[in-house]
């Protein structure tokens, strides 16, 4: 029996998105852009909504217009992109950022822009219309994709329409019978397709709302979980598991809790900020229960706590008042030790121990993190960030690995909102203590990462890999402590033979690549994997990320040296989505004899992976779990010649079914041969290096003075730059290297004078 | 001391089997640690030819029988038994195998297999011979033949191999193989914390010896090399230097792309500057937290550098990549350069007063008189050689020197008087 302890998602953000058209230079709407008309499409399958929005505006204006389109959401992620030329709709592919945008500022002056759109910010998307001609209709589409959080029974749909005429069409599907389906802001027109599915079409009110808002309530059983596992064929299987709170939690289930309140009084929070900050810190004390317990610590770089540990609110309330009100900014920030403050400072025993950390500053991630890895105790911690300068990703990070969960406030207004609404959800914790257990298959690459409490109109989303046979039974329990005594929520779900709910991979390739995002934030230097593994990801499920965007651009705007890079960039991606499925790779491709590692992501019922070199090696490779691939080192001998090779991989399956793939690598052991220029100019001397393959790296120095010295700027073939020279020396030698992209090197001796002064 | 003497032992690994024959109730193996002679009767190993015993390469490809006399196929040279030796004569290189699907024996490729002595014989990759479902190949072997990294730890020998793990030595001189979280080690280093362990799964340390615990305040997965000073343990990752406090609270300095590198190789510590060896930007040297790199352009006569190895007198001496071994005083300026420039360097070793220079060629000797000046350093000699020429960890012992290759774990220079019966023989 294996028990994963994972982290759940309570996703109580609204969904939301809105597509605008707007005027360059405007943030508002443009008296010059019409919205005509829209049609949405909408599929609701087991709380994952996939909506393609299709608008069109019309430019009213004498004059040609630069448009720009914006996609805000809460939470979604745009899935496709294409828009139309009249009536040619050029539609938009995934490429890795920077090589879409290199290729769209080269096409970009023609006639027609091609399309860019790209990630702007936190659930923003957007891109770039130009031109559009007087009185020209653009029309625009855009696919997106958001989990939608069932509260009780209910979930909730909500997408803001443009104003123009709209077609809307929703399909729903549920694992659970759907009692309703309602809308405040439109009408509709009902259609039932059997218990579980549905079909309506929304028509807007006269005069009414521009949101369009879907409720649909179906028949769950409070707490019992949902799953949904896909699988494409000879890929390791998608679980998505679902689970709600119900709205309202029976007192006799609500456990007494203590509560810590940390307060950031440091130096930033003086003003509004620690009014806001300590009002609703007041607040919270206020709104404890009779049987809870309460404490306050405040910090800036030291720590100043209230209680050696939380009192029972009827003997602690009015101290904890008294000592909010009398708080007062000044000094740094130390988040790790307020946080080890917070967390000894509690009692021992199975109590609720809720930490609510309040903070508007930056610090050591690194303590900070440590102090919460070091932690053996189960106080919950939920921290809130104040203004731009907090670092989220420690906080989210924080609250992840102390089971509670992370909230923005992006202004003082909204501090007491925040934290009420906060506090609503987790004064009553009621399901604590949760551990997802899986029988009959393996689950790995679990996010979120620990499992936090339930309460009173929460909603949980774990999404996983699994790996098991198709066909397979596989037995989920999620247990739990609900008012004080065990509880088990067991689920059976099959393995299923073919591709069922393409969503499932994207909604885990989602959270990896979060998990990866917020593990780069932490990092002052993040391993350039995670970068990578984020473009992998984002290529492999057509996701725009901070690294991948989507270009769309129109055939005809393309000269012959565009359409081979956009040739090349398609081979790319198709070698990285490859890569991320049963495909071999190695740490380096081009090198001198060396040891590099071989990985091959291999299907997960191999039994047995060999490779097979052309130098005669043949060397089986091992799994690695913390990789989850199979991987070898091996050495490229001395005396192997220079070229470029491949090595067979053999990949035997449980079945006996066999599998091949290949590395290619390259064995280049030649100094580059290159040609320097150098000429005189006022004040030291300009460098021209050619090199005859590509390069990595050219630097010059003076050979007399090596601290003095420059790396030239190129293109991997022609570098170019201008080093200094010490005044009146006359007659320099200079060192001139050249490093290949294998790293061999060729350096050469040149003499300089330099030119008169002018 | 200027020169090492004598091969006391060899230790190489057999679990990797490429192939079988077998005379009678004789079996013969051709393994990645030598030919084995088994008495299948018997179900014992009789014998063990390597390097020691006229093989060019304990790695051995092919064996067969003809004539009535034991062959042997290497990469590079074909051998027959007689007299109790191999002798072996050049040969051209061997096709490189067939891509094939081969069935598995616990868990293991099958390389091989033959009845003979009413035996059934199965060869594997890395689980050795079993007869009978009865494991021939001996226990108590070095846990590969490919070491990287040696240390003396709690008064044992700790080995740790390319791709096969970490080992100890036990008393009687068999290795027990300890399980790990990890088992591509590139480098050791005890420390009055515990034995840490730079492998390409992580940084790990163990106080018993037993029991590994991850190294989390170093995030990256694949770690380099190792140094330590009595209060700091130095660690290497591609891009990061990581600077970890070994007394007291768990302080981590974080310094990512020294010099603006990301492919870092060593870590030593000259005076009070820490040095590193990289593959783009030559050898770094850290001085209060500011990083300078020495390469090509400064003088070195390469920018890929391997290791680093404080020289007598400040700064460092540096193994490069195929360029041969050179000094850098304490400025960074060059030195001198080894006598062979175009030796494939692979670990340096201070030795006492000399500089140990383990290369891809063999073993060389840098020796230094006491009290002379850096410019009076004599000029390298090359050492008598090791049973594989691909030297890569080095450590001295009491017992003497331990030299890690590419084929076998040998103990050269021996304190004490040798026994003829080395344990290849046993």
């Amino acid at each position: 029996m294996k028990r994963f302890a994972v982290l759940l998602c309570l996703c109580a953000v609204p969904s939301f998105a809105q597509g605008v058209l707007l005027e360059r230079g405007q943030d508002g709407a443009s008296p010059s852009l019409r919205a005509v008309g829209e049609r949405v499409r909408i599929r609701i399958d087991d709380q994952y909504a996939s909506t393609s929005l299709e608008q069109e505006f019309e430019n009213i204006s004498d004059q040609r217009l630069e448009g720009r389109y914006l996609l805000r959401t809460a939470g979604a992620t745009v899935e496709g992109f294409a828009y139309w030329n009249g009536e040619q709709k050029i539609v938009g592919e995934v490429f890795e950022k920077e090589a879409a945008r290199n290729l769209y500022e080269d096409v970009t002056g023609k006639r027609r822009d091609p399309g860019l759109l790209e990630q702007v910010g936190e659930g923003s998307f957007a891109f770039r219309v130009f031109p559009i001609e007087p009185h020209e209709k653009k029309r625009v589409e855009i696919r997106f994709g958001q989990r939608l959080a069932r509260t009780g029974r209910a979930l909730r749909y909500r997408l803001t329409l443009s104003g123009g005429e709209s077609e809307v069409v929703a399909e729903i599907a549920d694992a659970h019978p759907i009692l309703r389906v309602d809308s405040q802001s439109h009408r509709l027109e009902l259609e039932r397709i059997d218990a579980r599915h549905a079909r309506v079409r929304a028509f807007a009110n006269a005069s009414g709302p521009r949101d369009l808002v879907l409720e649909v309530e179906v028949n769950a059983d409070p707490w019992q979980p949902t799953a949904v596992v896909h699988r494409d064929p000879g890929e390791d299987a998608y679980l998505v598991l679902q689970m709600a709170a119900p709205e309202k939690v029976d007192a006799s289930e609500v456990s007494a809790k203590d509560v810590t309140v940390v307060i950031d009084r440091s130096g930033s929070m003086s003003g509004a900020p620690l009014q806001q900050a300590c009002a609703a810190a007041e607040l919270v004390v206020k709104r404890l229960r009779r049987s809870d317990r309460v404490n306050v610590i405040a910090f800036d770089q030291g720590v100043d706590p209230l209680f050696l540990k939380p009192q029972p609110v009827e003997s602690g309330r009015e101290a904890a008042l008294q000592f909010i009100r009398r708080l007062r900014a000044g000094g740094g920030t130390n988040i790790a030790l307020a946080l080890e403050a917070a967390l000894h400072a509690q009692h021992p025993g199975h109590e609720p121990h809720l930490v609510l950390f309040l903070t508007d500053g930056e610090s050591d991630s690194a303590s900070a993190l440590r102090v919460a890895h070091d932690d053996q105790g189960d106080a919950r911690v939920f921290t809130l960030g104040l203004g731009s300068g907090v670092e989220k990703a420690l906080l989210s990070r924080l609250a992840a690995m102390k089971r509670g969960r992370f909230t923005y406030v992006e202004s003082p207004e909204v501090i007491e909102e925040r934290i009420g609404r906060l506090f609503d959800q987790i004064e009553s914790p009621a399901l604590v203590g949760l551990a997802l257990e899986a029988r009959g298959a393996t689950l790995s690459r679990t996010y979120p990462r620990t499992l936090p409490d339930l309460s009173a109109g929460d909603d949980l989303l774990v999404t996983s890999r699994l790996q098991g046979a198709p066909g397979a039974t596989l037995a989920l329990v999620v247990h739990g402590m609900l008012g004080g005594r065990q509880v088990s929520y067991p689920l059976l779900v099959k393995v299923p033979e073919q591709a069922s709910h393409p969503w499932a991979g994207r909604l885990w390739a989602r959270s990896r690549i979060e998990d990866a995002l917020e593990e780069m934030a932490l990092t002052s230097a993040p391993p350039v994997e995670l970068k990578n593994e984020v473009i992998e990801l984002g290529l492999a499920y057509h996701l725009v990320t901070p690294y991948t965007s989507f270009l769309a651009v129109p055939a005809s705007e393309l000269n012959e040296g565009q359409e081979t890079t956009l040739a090349a960039m398609r081979a790319q991606r198709a070698k990285i989505v490859a890569a991320n499925s049963d495909a071999a790779a190695l740490s380096r491709t081009r090198m001198p004899p060396g040891d590099p590692v071989l990985t091959v992501k291999a299907p997960h019922d191999a039994l047995q992976v060999t490779a097979y070199f052309p130098f005669g090696l043949v060397k089986d490779l091992a799994w690695d779990p913390g990789l989850e691939k199979w991987t070898l080192r091996f050495l490229v001998p001395l005396g192997v010649a220079d070229g470029d090779y491949q090595a067979t991989v053999v990949i035997v399956r449980r079945d006996h079914t066999v599998l091949l793939a290949r590395a290619e690598y390259t064995i280049d052991s030649a100094a580059p041969d290159f040609e320097v220029e150098a000429r005189s100019v006022s004040g030291g001397v300009h460098l021209r290096v050619v090199s005859a393959k590509p390069a990595r790296r050219v630097t010059v120095a003076l050979a007399g003075d090596p601290r003095q010295r420059l790396e030239l700027q190129g293109d991997g073939r022609s570098f170019e730059g201008e080093l200094s020279l010490p005044p009146q020396r006359g007659a320099e030698t200079l060192r001139v290297v050249v490093a290949d992209l294998a790293r061999n090197e060729a350096s050469r001796e040149v003499s300089v004078r330099q030119a008169e002064p002018r | 001391m200027t020169a090492l003497v004598l091969l006391a032992a060899l230790y190489t690994n057999t679990a990797q089997v490429h192939g079988l024959a077998a005379q009678g109730s004789t079996l013969w193996a051709a393994t990645d640690g030598g030919v084995e002679q088994y008495d299948l009767a018997a179900g014992r190993r009789l014998r063990l030819f390597t390097t020691e015993d006229g093989l060019d390469t304990s790695a051995v490809e092919q064996i067969w029988i003809a004539a009535g006399a034991v062959h042997a196929r290497t990469a590079s040279s074909s051998c027959a038994l007689s007299s109790g030796a191999f002798v072996c004569s050049p040969a051209p290189p061997l096709p490189a195998a067939v891509p094939l699907a081969a069935p598995s024996f616990h868990g293991s490729r099958v390389t091989a297999r033959l009845q003979a002595a009413g035996k059934s014989v199965i060869a594997t990759a890395g689980k050795g011979i079993w007869s009978n479902d009865q494991e021939l190949t001996p226990a108590g072997q070095v846990c590969g033949n490919h070491l990287e990294a040696l240390a003396e730890f709690d008064g044992q020998l700790w080995a740790g191999a390319f791709d096969g793990g970490l080992c100890v030595q036990r008393a009687d001189g068999s290795f027990r193989r300890v399980a790990a979280p990890f088992r591509m080690v590139n480098d050791l280093r005890p420390t009055r914390r515990g034995l840490y362990v730079a492998a390409a799964e992580g940084l790990f340390v163990t106080r018993d010896g037993r029991k590994f615990r991850r190294e989390g305040r170093v995030r990256e997965r694949g770690v380099n090399r190792l140094a330590a000073t009595g209060r700091w343990l130095f660690a290497t990752t591609p891009a990061v230097l990581y600077a970890l406090r070994l007394e007291g609270p768990d302080v981590v300095r974080r310094f990512p792309h020294p010099a603006g590198s990301t492919a870092l190789q060593a870590v030593a510590v000259s005076g009070g500057d820490v040095w590193l060896a990289s593959e783009d930007v030559g050898v770094i040297r850290m001085r209060q937290e500011k990083f300078v790199a020495f390469d090509r352009a400064s003088g070195l006569p390469s920018s890929w550098t391997v290791d680093v190895a404080a020289a007598p007198g400040g700064g460092v001496w540096a193994a490069t990549l195929r360029n041969g071994a050179v000094r850098l005083g304490a400025d960074g300026s060059v030195r001198e350069l080894g006598k062979d420039r175009k030796a494939w360097g692979l670990r340096l070793y201070q030795d006492g007063g000399r500089l140990l220079f383990g290369t891809q060629q063999g073993l060389c000797v840098l020796t230094f008189a006491g009290g002379q000046t850096e410019a009076d350093v004599p000029p390298a000699a090359w050492a008598p050689q090791p049973p594989d020429a691909r030297v890569h960890a080095l450590l001295r012992t009491r017992d003497g020197l331990w030299v890690g290759t590419e084929g076998g774990l040998a103990l050269l220079d021996p304190a004490a008087p040798v026994s003829n019966a080395s344990p290849t023989k046993k």
